[in-house]
């Protein structure tokens, strides 16, 4: 078996075998010390503002940012550094206007997680607003899972040398049995761990490949004028549209739960803006550094010279690595799309097993059956995602999340998420209307050259190019702007509820969060999952943690045979 | 080689260089809002409370 590593191949595969090993066995380990003294949620998740900030944007470690992005570099040139051009601003946007807001009134109506806050929030006992949003959670959550495992499936085949296709069933099957086991193997302190280590590589392979090659500048110049223009060579509406469709993918922050929860998960507000500083220096060290590995490989390896843009990273790894370190790089990067898939999963399953079966088919549905119905949906929709990823197999893992998962959730979600924390006038119907636009315009608006075909959409470019670069826009920015439309639209044609518990509320958004808590605390009510704000420490919820805490109070996986005793590492209700 | 123009060099610096700004201008702006807030909020439960307690300045 060899793979591009050629004679090195050997020497990797065992490094990056072991790691995953010992990652495993460090996992089970923690996982039974942590249960045994009973403290598995409270204990994991009391970490300061430092990993907060950390963990935020750790989950993006994972198929987009490492393979996705600087195989966009490695086609595009330069202006692949605009991948920050939005994310950057947004994030910090998010930081600013939504963290402390969506921390204190998803402690007011106790949620811990969006569908839930959405319908608290909208005082919604018809389930709709729940049902919606689940829905295209389980769509877009399905299509990260599928890009995930088209990434460990690109990643498999890289190293082994096999087939895509084998890579993607085998990477697959690994998400899936490793979500059936719990997930319990990538304990919290793994995911920063792995964030940790590719950002390092990100930070650490331009320095070796600038004392290998140079400016990657000039080595992208002599290779194509294009790919050192900051506009990739367009001019006119091209460019224009070029830049937006860059700068649109920071709209997806507002919807993408796995960024909201952790901002639900916040305990002290003070630390918010040391845990912002911290989540937006890794983002320039992400976005910079995945931009010039890709300008690197472009440069070490030249002008389509690899066979998938995608193998950039991973390529230019092996390359400029030795091998022990190569393969600890790699192992971590599927690591992190394991940890990142299964959570993806669990979201995904528990918005149609709690959200929609639970909370709209069936109120009266015992644990047991939930306990079993939860296995099967992840059983399915694990299934369906190893679909798409075949499917779509050769679609980009950059275009896939963009188009399959950030995208249709930020257009769907985030005009929502943001009304609710900062317009009384939003209602029901109009956060519904909203949904439902946002996620149909994002599937639709990629399909163009389907739609229209290409010959068309190639005519168009020359007899009207603003039509035709709004046309190839990236989705997101349309549907973001249609789904706000139709939410704005909607809810004012219709009424808002409850407007005396709006203002007393909304009255609290100035204070501070013991504002929120004192009284709760004193009481001690407060939910073990996010609200527990009287702990001593600042906290984060990691995307992960919060699933796992989330399947964990479900009893999906115990299938409720633990005893309850405070040693079982069982949550108190 | 084609060197990269000026208006290039700005695309590419320029927005980071923005951003960093950003970054610093929203550090020192909300840590002085957050602190504020928690007067304010001290005074209002000091001034409704007239044994002087508050609920303390936990966050």
């Amino acid at each position: 078996m060899t793979g591009i590593a050629g004679g090195a191949s050997d020497a990797v595969l065992v490094t990056f075998g072991l790691y995953l090993l010992v990652l495993v066995g460090i996992g089970l380990w923690s996982s039974r010390l942590l249960d045994t003294v009973g403290d598995y949620v409270i204990g994991g998740r009391r970490v300061g503002p430092v990993v907060t900030g950390f963990s935020e944007r750790a989950s993006e470690m994972s198929g987009w940012l490492t393979l996705g992005v600087p195989g966009d570099a490695y086609g595009t040139g330069i202006m692949a550094f605009f991948n920050g051009l939005g994310m950057i601003p947004a994030d910090l946007a998010a930081w600013s206007g939504i963290a402390k807001r969506l921390r204190k009134y998803s402690e007011i109506v106790r949620a811990v997680t969006l569908p839930t806050f959405f319908e608290t929030r909208l005082r919604d006992d018809t389930g709709t607003v729940k049902g919606v949003s689940a829905v295209v959670l389980i769509i877009f959550e399905g299509g990260y899972v599928g890009a995930q495992i088209v990434a460990a499936g690109t990643l498999l085949q890289i190293l082994t040398g096999t087939e895509l296709w084998i890579g993607i069933v085998v990477g697959g099957i690994i998400v899936v049995g490793y979500t059936f086991l719990g997930g319990y193997f990538a304990v919290a302190w793994s995911d920063y761990f792995q964030g940790a280590i590719i950002l390092a590589a990100f930070a650490i392979l331009p320095i070796i490949a600038f004392g290998e090659f140079g400016s990657p500048f000039s080595g992208g110049a002599s290779i194509d004028g294009s790919l050192t223009s900051i506009t990739a060579g367009m001019t006119g509406w091209a460019a224009v549209f070029g830049i937006i469709s860059y700068a649109a993918i920071g709209l997806g922050v507002p919807g993408n739960p796995h960024i909201m929860v952790r901002f639900m998960g916040i305990d002290r507000v003070r630390n918010i803006r040391l845990a912002a500083l911290v989540a937006q220096l890794f983002m320039f060290v992400a976005y910079i550094g995945a931009a010039l590995v890709g300008l690197y490989a472009l440069v070490a390896f030249g002008d389509g010279a690899l066979a998938d843009a995608e193998n950039a990273m991973p390529r230019l790894t092996l390359e400029l690595f030795p091998n022990a370190i190569a393969g600890i790089i790699l192992a971590a990067a599927l690591a992190a799309m394991m940890s990142s898939a299964d959570s993806q999963l669990l979201v995904a399953t528990s918005a149609v097993v709690e959200d929609v079966y639970h909370g709209y088919f069936d109120r009266e549905a015992t644990e047991t059956q939930l306990v079993r119905y939860s296995r099967y949906v992840t059983l399915g929709l694990g299934g369906a995602s190893i679909a798409f990823a075949y499917v779509a197999r050769n679609t980009p893992i950059y275009d896939l999340v963009l188009n399959y998962a950030w995208g249709g959730l930020g257009a769907a979600i985030g005009p929502t998420l943001i009304a609710t924390l900062w317009w009384r006038g939003l209602t029901r119907e109009g956060a519904v209307s909203s949904m439902i636009v946002g996620a149909t315009t994002m599937l639709v608006w990629p399909q163009w050259e389907l739609i229209l075909g290409e010959a068309t959409l190639a005519s168009l470019e020359a007899s009207s190019p603003f039509l035709h670069g709004l046309l190839t826009v990236y989705g997101l920015f349309p549907a973001f702007i249609l789904s706000a439309l139709t939410m704005i639209v909607v809810s004012k044609l219709t009424t808002p509820p409850g407007k005396e518990h709006l203002d007393e509320h909304f009255s609290v958004m100035h204070k501070p969060l013991s504002a929120v808590l004192g009284d709760r605390d004193s009481a001690g009510d407060s939910s073990p999952v996010a609200t527990d704000g009287g702990l001593p420490q600042p906290k984060a919820i990691t995307e992960a943690d919060a699933i796992r805490d989330h399947v964990r109070d479900s009893d999906y996986w115990t299938d409720g045979t633990r005893d309850g005793t405070p040693d079982d590492g069982e949550v108190d209700e | 080689m084609a060197a990269m123009s000026t208006l290039d060099w700005i695309g590419l610096v320029g927005p980071f260089a923005v951003y960093l700004v950003l970054l610093v201008v929203y550090y020192v702006w909300e840590g002085r809002r957050e602190e504020r807030l928690r007067e304010e909020y001290a005074d209002e439960m000091g001034s409704a409370d007239e044994t002087g307690a508050t609920s303390g300045d936990r966050p």
